[in-house]
């Protein structure tokens, strides 16, 4: 099972977002006396009563998932990733959720679908995105002048 | 076949309830049975011990509202949603006589779904894209709160299906983490005994309330018709539906840290009662079922739970260890 990483934003919120709101006190990556918290799966977190009923573990889940993502979106330079920009509160809660109540996942894989949903500032391919942004964008016509000269230089 | 025929009426009334127009959020679908191995151990006469497992699956299609938001909805804080869910989940053991928890409840729920949300202090100091600052970024604690209210249907059974019984009502489903500051958090009872033992194994320094430790809560009211069911049968002399309630609540919180692990408690009580029952039934004890679980697990999958009673459906009390051990399938 893999580590989280340091340099990458997506494992960084989901550390932080578990580590503040008292889910784990595990280190990010593994040390010489702990293991990381990205090998730490679902079950071992606070949230996850496996003696309570199915109901009360999923809206246990749904309420730590919508925390997330707002922590997210109140702290992080990010964007939706395509096929997810459409997607209300709802309904991204319950793909998280739909992970979260797994006994056997872990923070790896939780931190893995953050960075399915969202961009973080910092990802190399920031720019796809943005292409795509714009790409409806009407050009001036000195812009377009430019670029062409650019083009031709 | 009965089970079958009800099964397929669910199907289609959740497909129905849908409807045609706006386009809908793709089903989440899950990725796997979840299977925990278990060992049981009886402690109430002379019945050796046994294997068996635990199960669950859930399928949820979110956010059925029929009307339309924005082009890029923002996440929000706060919301109020309706939505549509399948869930499966049960105890079975290779000797049915030593399952604690004999009771498997599979069904659909048509529910309206409320969650507010809210950010904490970020402390100057504490930069939250940076893991090195964490400890400086205590203040930053969200609180919460989400109300899952729901029409329901679902088939219980035991696990040979030798009873078995149709149920539809409504539910509420409640989870709330309070502020660390305020008055619920620093007043919750329950948290008390682990404040001490927290502080005392080295989990905080000092004693300190805990948000997460704050009960959550179920309660339901369903009409319960029978299909299969000898011990009501032989003690009413006929088939009858009657109506019952059910309480859940459940908790679980950090206890004590145990060599660099946490060991969480966990616990569920549960109540469900024969409303009005009749006083044949009430004179051979059908009319109500306590059960209790506590657990306590170690940050690294060992999990020991006690548990005691009888959940419907089931005959006899019990009271039984489980040892269980969470593995991972494909």
């Amino acid at each position: 099972m893999p580590e989280l990483k340091k340099d990458n934003q997506a494992h960084v919120s989901a550390f932080m977002f578990l580590r503040i709101n008292g889910q784990s006190t595990r280190p990010m990556v593994s040390d010489a006396n702990q293991a990381g918290m990205g090998l730490q799966a679902f079950s071992d977190l606070i949230y996850f009563n496996s003696a309570a009923s199915s109901d009360i573990l999923k809206t246990n889940a749904a309420l730590v998932a919508h925390m997330y993502l707002v922590f997210i979106d109140s702290y992080y330079t990010r964007q939706r990733e395509a096929g997810y920009e459409n997607r209300t509160t709802p309904e991204l809660i319950a793909e998280l959720v739909t992970l979260m109540i797994k006994p056997a996942r872990t923070v790896h894989d939780l931190a893995q679908k953050a960075d399915q949903i969202f961009r973080f500032k910092s990802e190399a391919s920031a720019a796809v995105p943005l292409a795509a942004a714009t790409a409806g964008v009407a050009v001036p016509k000195s812009t377009r002048k430019k670029l062409k000269q650019i083009g031709n230089g | 076949m009965a089970r079958g025929a009800w099964l397929l009426l669910a199907v289609c009334g959740a497909v129905h309830a849908q409807g045609t127009p706006a386009p809908k959020p793709e089903p989440v679908i899950p990725d796997g049975l979840q299977i925990e191995p278990k060992y049981f151990e009886p402690t109430s006469g002379d019945r050796p011990g046994g294997l068996g497992f635990g199960y669950s699956i859930s399928y949820s299609i979110p956010a059925l509202s029929a009307k339309k938001g924005p082009a890029k909805p923002q996440i929000e804080s706060e919301f109020s949603t309706v939505g549509v869910d399948f869930q499966a989940r049960g105890n079975v053991a290779l000797n049915q006589d030593i399952n604690p928890s004999d009771f498997l409840k599979t069904g659909f729920d048509f529910s309206y779904q409320s969650s507010r949300v809210f950010r904490g202090e970020v402390a100057p100091d504490c930069d939250l894209t940076n893991p090195d600052t964490v400890e400086q970024c205590a203040a930053a604690v969200m609180s919460g709160m989400r109300v899952d209210a729901a029409f329901t249907a679902s088939l219980e059974s035991d696990q040979k299906f030798d009873k078995q019984a149709k149920a539809y009502g409504g539910k509420v489903a409640m989870a709330y983490v309070p502020a660390p500051r305020s008055a619920w958090n620093t007043w919750n009872p329950l948290d008390w005994p682990f404040r001490l033992t927290r502080a005392v194994t080295g989990y905080d320094s000092a004693p300190r309330a805990e948000p997460n430790a704050f009960p959550r809560f179920l309660l339901a009211l369903e009409r319960v018709s029978p299909d299969k069911d000898p011990e009501r049968e032989a003690v009413l002399g006929r088939k009858e539906d009657y109506n019952r309630v059910n309480l859940e609540m459940a908790l679980s919180a950090p206890a004590a840290r145990f060599q660099k692990s946490t060991v969480t408690f966990e616990w569920s009580w549960r109540s469900f009662q024969e409303l009005s029952a009749d006083e044949s039934i009430k004179a051979a004890h059908l009319d109500h079922f306590r059960y209790s679980a506590l657990s306590l697990r170690l940050d690294a999958g060992w999990r020991l739970t006690y548990a005691t009673g009888r959940l419907p459906l089931d005959s006899q009390s019990d009271k039984v260890w489980e040892l269980g051990y969470q593995v991972r399938l494909p």
